[in-house]
């Protein structure tokens, strides 16, 4: 299964993640962060549709919330249960802001 | 002072390995002709023994000599890779002759030969191997208790091993020589041989299989790979960002590589003690880890002015 990454026409800066976000969809989506991020100063990243986010994921995430940490930041909005599972287990709530 | 404590260590390892293998060199030459003329099996045995134990011997001279320069600045994660391959190359030789020792035993099991007259000969021969077997041993066992290696280790090993097979092989050659008119003795030979390639080819399979499960790489469980970020994320605050270079499964030991980023004011004490307190937080979380951290400075628009000026 792969990953859709969509760009809300209504706000440049939120990003709409859908499927799988694993090792092989995870570079895909550093690409198309790393390209935002060179003049966004904010994020939103919607997981409402996110069904899995694994460890190559997860690095991604970090990048970004450190990439942005010196700016408006990242916010990440309709988390599912089972991805903030995996942001409880390895500590990442601890600096992420979900909503 | 570690330098030349480490050159030393190879150079009595070198130095024992090569008397080893010109030692051995007229006893694999001694035991070719002898199986040739004899025919025994138990001779033919000692010739795999023998061919093993030149190859090794040669092997490990060899690589005592390139051990002996420091190579953990030419190679990351330190010699065990080198050594594995010796290890695999000399085991493999040795399966494929206990392999073909199995089935000529059991062939002549079927059909047994009487035991030739000239073993009393290759029992002398043997006399003076055990001697020299017994030499190399103590010099073995003492490069083990002063500087232990997996190379020492192996070699210890191989040493105990060859002393263990010449005694047996006296014992076997007087036995089948003394009674080598009553039909039964003439069924000694391939059992003994039978036996004794069981337990060599187990005990070669599994050092073999060692060497392998060393070459292999594997990657990190996915559990382990979420603990990583869970030990990176603990300490968030410390450092301004980073990369996940890579991760791997290396025998027992699991390499970890990161490289993290600092704002270019940051003492060396506060990174130094963070990678101190990564690699412990790492230790705790999985087994056996070692961490690797490459340290960046971060680059801000005044730095990369800089660098153009």
């Amino acid at each position: 299964m792969s990953m859709k990454i969509k760009q809300k026409t209504t706000d440049a800066n939120t990003i709409v993640l859908s499927g799988r976000l694993d090792n092989s969809t995870a570079p895909e989506l550093e690409k198309e962060l790393d390209e935002i991020l060179a003049t966004a100063s904010k994020l939103v990243l919607d997981m409402e549709n996110l069904e899995y986010i694994s460890s190559a994921g997860l690095r991604v995430i970090l990048k970004t919330q450190k990439a942005l940490a010196k700016k408006e930041g990242l916010k990440l909005i309709h988390v599912p249960d089972t991805v903030r599972e995996v942001f409880d287990i390895t500590g990442f709530t601890e600096f992420l802001t979900v909503e | 002072m570690e330098q030349t404590k480490h050159t030393e260590k190879y150079k009595n390892q070198q130095r024992v390995s090569f008397f080893s293998f010109l030692s051995e060199l007229p006893n694999f030459f001694a035991v070719l002709v002898s199986a040739i003329f004899s025919g025994s099996l138990i001779v033919w045995m000692d010739f795999v023994d023998s061919l093993g134990n030149v190859i090794n011997a040669g092997f490990v001279t060899l690589l005592s000599r390139k051990l002996r320069r420091d190579l953990k600045y030419e190679y990351n994660y330190g010699i065990g890779k080198i050594e594995a391959i010796s290890s695999l190359c000399c085991n493999g030789i040795l399966i494929f002759g206990l392999i073909f020792m199995l089935i000529s035993s059991v062939n002549e099991l079927i059909s047994p030969k009487q035991p030739s007259g000239l073993l009393i000969y290759v029992v002398v021969l043997k006399v003076i191997n055990v001697t020299i077997d017994s030499y190399f041993l103590a010099a073995q066992y003492k490069i083990n208790k002063s500087s232990r290696s997996s190379i020492s280790v192996s070699q210890f090993r191989t040493c105990l091993k060859s002393f263990s097979f010449d005694t047996i092989a006296i014992v076997s050659l007087l036995v089948c020589w003394l009674f080598r008119d009553f039909n039964i003795v003439w069924y000694f030979s391939p059992v003994i041989c039978i036996a004794l390639s069981i337990f060599f080819l187990a005990e070669t399979v599994v050092h073999a299989r060692e060497s392998v499960r060393i070459l292999t790489d594997r990657t990190l469980p996915e559990k382990d790979q979420l603990q990583i970020l869970n030990v990176i994320s603990q300490f968030y605050d410390r450092y301004v960002d980073f990369d996940f270079l890579s991760s791997h499964i290396s025998g027992e030991t699991v390499y970890i590589d990161l490289r993290l980023i600092f704002p270019e004011e940051t003492t060396f004490a506060k990174i130094r003690k963070l990678c101190t307190d990564i690699s412990n937080a790492m230790s705790k979380q999985i087994e056996n880890s070692k961490v690797s951290i490459v340290i960046d400075a971060e680059t801000t628009e005044k730095n990369t002015e800089t660098i153009k000026e």
